[in-house]
């Protein structure tokens, strides 16, 4: 197991480099570079800069070099902690600009991630035991629902609600505008739980959805199994049976899904966080591709790959542990 | 699982209302059990339905989806009555013609009904022509129209198109978006997770981390890349293929993961063992002992897929690099509505929600259905 | 319209009165007992602590005497939105100082006025203007503003080869930079090669004119050996410290990135009002960064946002309009250049060139649209048609020119059509090139919520003559990456530069080469002699005197609207939106590009908060 465990984080490493090398290249696979879309940026408010000024800036930042020398340079920094700088964003050091919103994220993703699962397992052992029945087709009926609408108009009708029906001043944001820039403490923190619940909504309904209906047609799998009946026959109660024999069995599936569902989790938090104007990493990084600001763009693509890879590290060591059927050699 | 299933899917026992003598064949005895899922029969009749409108749109959508109207903009749907003013009843539908006004105070164009000039829904009308059958035939009969003024019945958008006949056209790419796309993801997903779980060791090893380099990646980089590449003279009917690509080509990935997941402890079921020791090929395991046993876990995954494709395609049309105009799709749809003066003032600009959540939910209750039909345990 | 026209008399008194002579505009100044303690109490707790010297040390001896309509009173803060221009254009804007200014709200109503400077002269023959500046005007940390501050910024930094700042175009004279010479302390002069009466206008476009020598200085290798220029251009930014110290009305105190930044009041700015009450009224402005217009809208109605002009727009007045009865905020309009399509006339499709280069090809495209329609569609009633003509806020405006080709008219445009040999040869209903090739024009147009659905109306119009238009629409960085090029045939963007003309010719002719971006080889290779020729009037424009000038820049209008250059739809009045707390907020404006496009017309210094705000 734990050569299991170390054999995994080594691939970890070599591929959060792969990863480093291929987003970079992603990224700058479109046309043009940053300095060509702040070019567009000055025109657009009418004051258009000059060649020359466009040329220093390339220069300055390296931008004429060839790609892997650019590469070279940008990681050639990590081990400093300096991810370089984001060019969209007035020369802020990058480390600086994403590790507070890495926060934010990690912690709406991951509640996020907790409270879908932890409504979809139960409601999914639920429409399962009374299959067919009207509280099957209630929730199976709610989660379709759920399902098909995408997640930019639930976000968008959230905050129509807030500010058309109860009054809100605020648009968004995922705390007291008071609180913006400063380090969290418990006062904002505190303010943090109150606004997640309209965004965890947002993000997590369309998974919610999905993860119980799956719940649902595994624990319909395992429940028609032999043991289910030999445990039933042996005379144990029917709570004992569905929880503690076929739940903990059906449950696999869903274990070895939130490595999937947790970059879902992050793309549909990237657009609810544009509408909600959330300060997480979703709506820096959108700017920062459409800015072309690579290094930006690269780092936080980086970040969310590095919280996959750990989710997926951890969904294999709870499979390996929840069932023992598995086995790694 | 264990071995006896096999026998028991093969002994397929009738149920117990059958009172026929003559043995049914499997799939009579299939189609019979899937017939008695009420919802099961009604998904299939609606995608049914809805199928076969987007087949021939030009026939059911009463004007051109991409052609506005500069004079009916926003208009809301336009009531269908049966009673006129006077209390008389009409079997025959009708509408009141509508003529627009701004009112200064609110900017918004304001439409009063003409009451003296009931206009009664015709059948096979001629409007506008199309063609049928990839252009076999030209004609210009539409289901319904009125032969003066306007039929909006689910109201128009802000260029004065009408959201209807928009919604059965945008539904031709949405619905067979959906499709392609899973036919795709589930032929790859299916091959790649099964094999990878079946031979294990370094081809394990790399496909898994191929998934999850490709799953590494929050797809909006990957997206904007594609958008940047694709030429702008390219027909928007290429741009859907080449998006329905994409998604297919990121979504097999979660597939794939499922079925290894599910194969790994198939793996070690008794039958495989069994079989491997009767000496059946990798092929063979595979396909006739892993995959049937893993079907119903697939059918669930692939209509749950449907939305999830049909939902990307939206994502990707919110951002913008989604299906070109003049086609059109649910997903752009909705995210022309996307607009919280459209919330607002123009709600009926969301009404491509409804055929969206009919579509998913149709795909999944017929996914149980055949859920039902496929697993042989799940008789009850 | 109606107060738009006024605009061509009083912008050509601003400099025609010039030709004749010598102008001085000039403030009166005010006995110093009259602003004594008319001060901001945050300053006055800090001027009672000891911290900042009195408010009538620190004002110059003539501050800039501002007309106010109601005296405001101190404090609080205004928060606004701001979505996508995350850099320091809109802080710069706010607390911008230019050395001249246009009349605001509406600069149709009235000269270019002192700002910075507090007169200027003219010499004889229009080739030199001496700007007087105020004295004992300081920079925010307390630091003299002179002529040397101005001066370091343009010889070592603007004029700096080293440094990546470039002097602006418009101070190029008959094809020369101007030269800049300082007289005295509060005296500096600009040199032309040829004479240029339009430069108090052209110093009225130029938001930054100087910059602190005492900070900027220390990084400059000039002045401190241990500096280099590779830190020097580092540190320009705005953010990075050099936004902290400014003659604006507001500088930088707090920037967190991706967030917000928050402006702090000025202890040294050199205005009042007419009660001698030193602005701004608000002690802070604080800017929030949303992600999308509609956040901007929606955070105006709700109350989250005092005021905006820039990011919300026609699409969004129904909605406001609606919601206005229940919540505190009102409604003004400002008139503002709309919709143009630009040709490429270079462009490497040789048919497509043709047909472009075509003239009456071209006026079919503009008589084809049905500008009506459009209007009643996008622009709620609220358009104004015009042609491929100088504005009406301008002094060229010819509502003949205006008017040419914008008249919707089917017939005419087939017939033109023919004329121009684009025929439906093969009976398809589409119309092919005269060369007998398929015809088919790639119309440029990024996201933008207002200009894609003009485009398809166009595309439907255009159809019904026969014109097959392909939309193009992508996000605007990669139709700009097209622009750049010579592979597009049609762009969509807003129509700039009609109403100063003279402030961005480069936009019209080619003053150097590759421009216009249209007509990338108008200098080498002018598509036509009419071209040529309204490029030879153009050119000449700036050093000819004014009268005539005047007539030839005219009568380059006159060619571009008969030729139709381009495709314009009209002018309209777009809505802006202003919380009700706000006082001194204009109801109506004009939005004229070359002097900044919304911010400086609300003139946020004068602006003051009626109530404090409760979040």
């Amino acid at each position: 197991m734990l050569s299991f465990v170390i054999r995994r984080l080594l691939l970890m490493i070599l591929m959060m480099i792969v990863i480093s090398m291929v987003s970079f290249v992603i990224i700058q696979l479109p046309p043009g570079d940053w300095v060509t879309s702040y070019a567009a940026h000055l025109r657009a408010i009418s004051s258009p800069a000059s060649e020359a000024t466009l040329e220093a800036l390339r220069e300055r930042y390296g931008l004429g070099e060839p790609v892997w020398r650019q590469y070279l340079f940008w990681v050639s920094g990590f081990p400093r902690g300096d991810f370089g700088i984001a060019m969209s964003m007035q020369d802020t050091p990058v480390a600086d600009l994403v590790l507070p919103r890495f926060g934010m994220s990690l912690l709406l993703s991951l509640s996020t991630l907790v409270v879908v699962l932890g409504l979809a397992i139960p409601f999914g052992i639920i429409a399962a035991v009374n299959r067919n029945g009207p509280i099957d087709y209630l929730f199976s009926t709610v989660a379709f629902f759920a399902l098909s609408i995408p997640s930019f108009i639930v976000a968008l009708g959230i905050l129509f609600i807030s500010v058309f029906y109860f009054g809100a001043v605020s648009i968004g944001g995922l705390y007291d505008a008071q609180y913006m820039g400063e380090p969290m403490n418990w006062a904002k923190f505190k303010s943090t739980l109150e606004h997640m619940p309209g965004p965890m909504l947002a993000i997590g309904l369309g998974g919610l959805a999905g993860t119980m209906r799956i719940m649902r047609g595994n624990m319909l799998d395992v429940l028609s199994q032999q043991f289910i009946e030999t445990a039933r026959a042996k005379g144990l109660r029917e709570r004992v049976v569905v929880v503690k024999h076929a739940a903990r069995l059906a449950v696999n599936p869903i274990i070895s899904r939130v490595g999937i569902h947790l970059p879902e989790i992050i793309g549909g938090e990237v657009i609810v966080s544009v509408i909600l104007g959330l300060p997480t990493l979703g709506p820096l990084f959108l700017r920062a591709v459409l800015a072309q600001d690579m290094y930006l763009a690269g780092t936080i693509i980086m970040l969310f790959a590095l919280i996959l890879l750990i989710g997926n590290l951890l969904a294999d060591l709870v499979l390996a542990w929840s069932d023992p059927r598995i086995t790694y050699n | 699982m264990d071995a006896t299933d096999t026998r028991q899917e093969a002994q397929a026992p009738a149920p117990e209302e059958e009172q026929a003598f003559r043995p049914l064949s499997v799939r009579r005895l299939m189609w019979r059990r899937f017939r008695r899922n009420r919802m099961a029969m009604i998904g299939a009749v609606l995608l049914s339905c809805m199928y076969l409108m987007i087949a021939v749109p030009g026939f059911f959508a009463p004007y051109e989806f991409d052609r506005g109207n500069p004079r009916y903009v926003f208009v809301a749907p336009q009531a269908l009555h049966f009673l006129d003013d006077e209390g008389g009843f009409h079997v025959r539908p009708f509408v009141y013609p509508l003529t627009g006004k701004r009112d200064p105070a609110t900017m918004r164009v304001v439409y009063t009904e003409d009451r003296e000039n009931p206009q009664a829904i015709r059948f096979f009308v001629r409007g506008y022509d199309y063609t049928l059958f990839f252009g076999l035939i030209e004609t210009n009969i539409q289901l319904f129209g009125v032969d003066e003024g306007t039929i909006f019945l689910a109201g128009t958008d802000g260029r004065g198109r009408d959201m209807l006949s928009r919604i059965i056209n945008g539904g031709r790419v949405s619905l067979t978006i959906g499709l392609l796309a899973i036919v795709i993801m589930v032929f790859v997903g299916t091959a790649i997770g099964t094999l990878s779980a079946y031979r294990g060791g370094w081809f394990d090893t790399i496909v898994q981390r191929v998934i999850e380099l490709i799953r590494s990646f929050p797809q909006l980089p990957l997206w904007m890349a594609m958008a940047a590449i694709i030429p702008p003279g390219w027909p928007s009917i290429w741009v859907f293929f080449g998006i329905t690509i994409v998604l297919a080509m990121i979504e097999w990935t979660s597939l794939a993961r499922e079925i290894r997941g599910k194969a790994l402890a198939l793996k070690t079921a008794d039958y495989v063992a069994a079989a491997e020791v009767a000496g059946a090929r990798a092929p063979r395991i595979i396909f006739v002992h892993m995959i049937p046993n893993l079907s119903s876990h697939i059918l669930v995954t692939a209509t749950l897929a449907v939305p999830t494709i049909i939902l990307a395609e939206s994502a990707l049309s919110f951002l913008g690099l989604g299906i070109k105009a003049p086609m059109t799709s649910w997903g752009v749809l909705l995210s022309e509505a996307n607009k919280i003066e459209i919330f607002r003032l123009s709600p009926w600009m969301l009404t491509p929600a409804i055929p969206l959540i009919l579509t998913v939910m149709s795909f999944n209750f017929l996914g149980d259905g055949l859920r039902d039909v496929a697993d042989p345990h799940s008789s009850r | 319209m109606r107060y738009l026209s006024a605009f061509a008399a009083t912008l050509a008194g601003a400099y025609c009165l010039t030709a004749g002579g010598l102008v001085l505009a000039a403030d009166t100044p005010l006995a110093p007992d009259d602003w004594a303690h008319k001060e901001s109490p945050m300053l006055r707790e800090m001027v009672d602590a000891g911290q900042l010297p009195p408010l009538e040390e620190r004002l110059p001896a003539n501050p800039a005497v501002v007309q106010v309509e109601e005296i405001g009173t101190f404090g609080d803060t205004m928060v606004n939105g701001v979505a996508f221009l995350r850099n320091e254009y809109i802080p710069n804007q706010i607390a911008k100082a230019t050395l001249t200014t246009p009349t605001f709200p509406l600069p149709s109503e009235g000269p270019i006025l002192p700002n910075v400077a507090s007169g200027w002269e003219y010499n004889e023959d229009g080739t030199e203007i001496t700007f007087t500046l105020r004295e004992g005007m300081k920079w925010s940390d307390g630091e003299p503003f002179t002529a040397d501050d101005i001066v370091f910024f343009w010889e070592d930094i603007l004029l700096d080869e080293n440094v990546t700042r470039t002097p602006p175009l418009v101070l190029a004279a008959g094809g020369e930079m101007a030269e800049l010479e300082k007289i005295d302390d509060y005296a500096i002069r600009f040199k032309f090669a040829v004479p240029y009466y339009f430069a108090n206008t052209a110093l009225a476009t130029l938001d930054d004119i100087a910059w602190p020598k005492h900070i900027v200085g220390e990084m400059h290798p000039k002045y401190n050996s241990e500096a280099t220029y590779e830190e020097l251009n580092e540190n320009l930014l705005y953010f990075l410290g050099r936004g902290k110290v400014s003659i604006g009305a507001w500088v930088l105190e707090e920037y967190v990135p991706g967030e917000k930044f928050v402006l702090v009041r000025n202890p040294y700015y050199w205005k009042v009002d007419q009660d001698g009450n030193q602005l701004p009224y608000f002690d802070r402005v604080e800017i929030r960064e949303v992600e999308d217009r509609q956040s901007v809208a929606l955070g105006n109605v709700s109350g989250e946002f005092d005021s905006d002009g820039m990011w919300v727009g026609v699409q969004h007045l129904q909605l406001f309009l609606s919601e206005k009865e229940n919540r505190q905020y009102d409604i003004g309009y400002s008139s503002v250049a709309g919709m143009a399509m630009y040709f490429n006339y270079d462009v490497e499709d040789e048919t497509v060139r043709e047909v472009l280069r075509d003239a009456n090809f071209r006026r079919a495209f503009s008589v084809a649209i049905n500008r009506d329609d459009i209007n009643f569609v996008s622009f709620n009633d609220l358009l104004t048609t015009r042609g491929w003509a100088w504005s009406p806020l301008s002094q060229y405006y010819d509502e003949e020119a205006a008017g040419s080709y914008v008249e919707h008219d089917e017939d005419r445009a087939r017939e033109l059509l023919d004329e121009a040999g684009i025929v439906d040869a093969d009976g398809d209903g589409m119309r092919e090139a005269p060369d007998g090739s398929e015809l088919q024009i790639i119309v440029d147009v990024s996201q933008h919520d207002l200009y894609v659905p003009i485009t398809e109306m166009i595309r439907e119009q255009l159809a019904d003559v026969g014109i097959d238009l392909v939309l193009n629409v992508q996000h605007q960085d990669l139709i700009e990456e097209r622009r750049l090029g010579r592979d597009w045939h049609v762009h969509v963007w807003d129509l700039y530069g009609t109403e100063v003309p003279l402030a961005n010719l480069s936009l019209w002719v080619p003053v150097s080469d590759g421009q216009p971006y249209w007509h990338q080889e108008a200098a080498s290779a002018p598509f036509s002699p009419e071209f040529a020729e309204y490029s030879d009037l153009l050119l000449s424009a700036p050093a000819l005197p004014n009268v005539e000038a005047k007539a030839a820049i005219k009568q380059a209008g006159d060619i571009m609207s008969e030729n139709v250059f381009g495709v314009y739809i009209g002018d309209y009045e777009r809505p802006f939106i202003k919380s009700d707390r706000l006082g001194n907020m204009p109801d109506r404006y004009a939005r004229i590009q070359e002097f900044g496009s919304n911010m400086p017309a609300f003139r946020y210094d004068q602006v003051f908060g009626r109530w404090d705000r409760e979040n």
